[in-house]
């Protein structure tokens, strides 16, 4: 098949590389303009676009996908499939009519549940113990359209949302293959969403990582994993912002602190907080300035009183 | 101590004269050119440049006037805005060549901002006012923190959050704690207030001013008597004039 492929970060490489290894031909690839990176605010160019070059695939970088000039040019490109993976832009009716075979979106979630932008962090976050992807034939909805292929993807206790992109990018980029052969095949079956059950995942903002130890330790240790390795999940210390990289259920039982005190502390490991059921372990930190440091690094060098609170 | 407005409203002009040299300098070396297109694109860029120095000139002067007239000038609202838009960032690096420092040019600003408020006189519900406090006014050694929720707060009074929710509650007015702009912002999006009374330091005030911008704000400087961040006071009376002032829409 002739596929044009759309996508712009990490998540979208390992199906962008499956596409070129594929027999498939890859007509043009569409990603976000360079942005500016890092401290210096250098522009660079998108992980998509990096690989495409390297393939030496036609790639195209418009600031609006929707605009007349890019339309005619998808038009020129003559696909039979469009493939889009965290592309990040909505599509219009006109585009979505280009190929014969439809549009299809790599998702990852198992559908209709978490629709939006992070679906990956709000998982975790909600301590879901199961995600996965779900390729789907887009419509004008936001991850609305037919159900094509899911696969299932267990979250372990230890994921972060970082660990768990990056298992879902390579599942990503195997249901994609077995979309397309199934496509090949013309045995695809489209299963329509059922609406009642979807669930969002709206872009997380840095605002979302405070953590509230008024909350069950369970959820104050998925927020940080959800959150890590953005936002990040943070507190206060002596009015100075603190951010909790990773942490650890030390215990689920009720204990008679005020939430967000610190109740002791585990030779060699970190700090022992107090939450509203129970006491979590915080393993890794990062103070205001310097670099992400173990818990019981940062306490050396920055003694805590048993019983002094944070948040 | 009394801030001087003179400060800010020095600098802007002085930006605003900058501005307007480079521009005839500009004008002066292309008027020796006697190539057609470069005298279009002189035409365009003439016209461009005298909309932004008309456009900048009136918002300046809808500044001035409004401070030394006392009274407001309907008109001149939008174009204020954007003449602050467009001198402010040069104000404040013209004011660090001249060695002013950055906070004393901020509150300088949040001066002019708030008599410029005062004197738009803005009569709002008590409901759709907003107080925005930041979590380091409740003491560190607390132990029933507010930064997540307010509520937490167990009304001791040995700090100023204790006084602060009881002006919420006299005034019927909405209040919320918050530790850092970006949080302020989604606070602003969340309660959709008419008119805000903000205290911070003097950064997150002047971003937090423009930032909310059509939206009045009063803001109030807090007082650091432990350094940033940490344990700091507030001036209640200001804050409780500042609630009355919108309530009433006048100074009372």
């Amino acid at each position: 098949m002739r596929a044009v492929f759309m996508g712009t970060p990490e998540f979208a490489v390992p199906s962008l590389k499956f596409l070129i290894d594929s027999s498939h031909e890859v007509a043009g690839v569409v990603t976000q303009p360079d942005r500016p990176k890092g401290r210096n605010r250098k522009m660079a160019a998108s992980p998509v676009k990096i690989i495409a070059q390297e393939a030496g695939i036609p790639i195209y970088h418009p600031e609006k996908i929707n605009n007349i000039k890019m339309v005619n040019e998808l038009r020129k490109l003559n696909p039979d499939v469009i493939i889009v993976v965290a592309y990040g832009q909505i599509l219009s009716k006109e585009i979505l009519s280009i190929p014969k075979n439809g549009c299809i979106n790599v998702h990852a979630s198992l559908l209709p549940k978490y629709r939006g932008a992070a679906p990956i962090q709000w998982a975790i976050i909600k301590g879901e113990t199961e995600t996965g992807i779900t390729t789907m034939l887009m419509d004008e909805g936001m991850d609305t359209g037919d159900i094509l292929v899911q696969t299932k993807v267990e979250i372990s206790a230890n994921d972060t949302a970082g660990t768990l992109h990056d298992k879902l990018a390579e599942v990503g980029a195997q249901t994609l293959k077995h979309t397309l052969e199934l496509m090949g095949l013309k045995k695809l079956k489209r299963i329509p969403q059922d609406h009642s059950l979807a669930s969002y995942a709206p872009m997380l903002r840095k605002e979302d990582g405070l953590i509230n130890w008024d909350e069950n330790v369970v959820d104050i240790n998925n927020l940080i994993r959800g959150t890590n390795p953005w936002p990040g999940a943070y507190t206060f210390i002596r009015g100075m912002q603190l951010k909790i990289h990773e942490s650890e259920i030390f215990n689920q039982t009720a204990v008679d602190k005020i939430p967000g005190q610190v109740v002791g502390f585990e030779k060699g490991k970190g700090i022992l907080v107090a939450c509203k059921k129970g006491i979590l372990l915080i393993k890794r930190v990062q103070p205001p300035g310097k670099q992400e440091m173990s818990a019981w690094a940062y306490v050396l060098g920055h003694p805590i009183e048993i019983g002094s609170v944070l948040g | 101590m009394k801030v001087k407005k003179r400060i800010f409203l020095g600098l802007l002009l002085t930006a605003f004269l900058l501005l307007l040299g480079i521009i005839i300098a500009v004008f002066y070396l292309y008027l020796n050119r006697l190539e057609y297109v470069y005298r279009n694109i002189l035409i365009l860029l003439i016209a461009l440049s005298t909309i932004i120095i008309i456009i900048t000139a009136l918002g300046l002067g809808g500044i001035v006037l409004t401070i030394f007239s006392a009274r407001t000038y309907p008109p001149l609202q939008s174009l204020i805005i954007i003449a602050v838009k467009i001198l402010y960032p040069v104000a404040l690096r013209l004011g660090g060549i001249l060695g002013i420092p950055k906070d004393k040019i901020k509150s300088s600003f949040i001066e002019v901002n708030n008599h410029l408020v005062l004197t738009r006189g803005v009569l709002v519900p008590p409901e759709k006012i907003l107080i925005l406090v930041p979590h380091c006014l409740q003491k560190d050694f607390c132990p029933y923190k507010i930064t997540t929720n307010i509520k937490n707060c167990h009304r001791c009074g040995k700090c100023d959050i204790d006084k602060l929710i009881s002006f919420a509650e006299k005034y019927n007015v909405n209040i919320a704690v918050v530790s850092g702009g970006s949080l302020a912002r989604r606070y602003v999006s969340e309660y959709r207030p008419r008119a805000i009374v903000a205290i911070a330091c003097e950064r997150d005030l002047t971003s937090g001013i423009q930032d909310t911008n059509p939206i009045p704000v009063i803001g109030i400087l807090n007082e650091r008597p432990e350094g940033p961040c940490f344990n700091c006071t507030v001036n209640l009376e200001r804050v409780e004039k500042a609630i009355r002032f919108f309530i009433n829409g006048k100074v009372v």
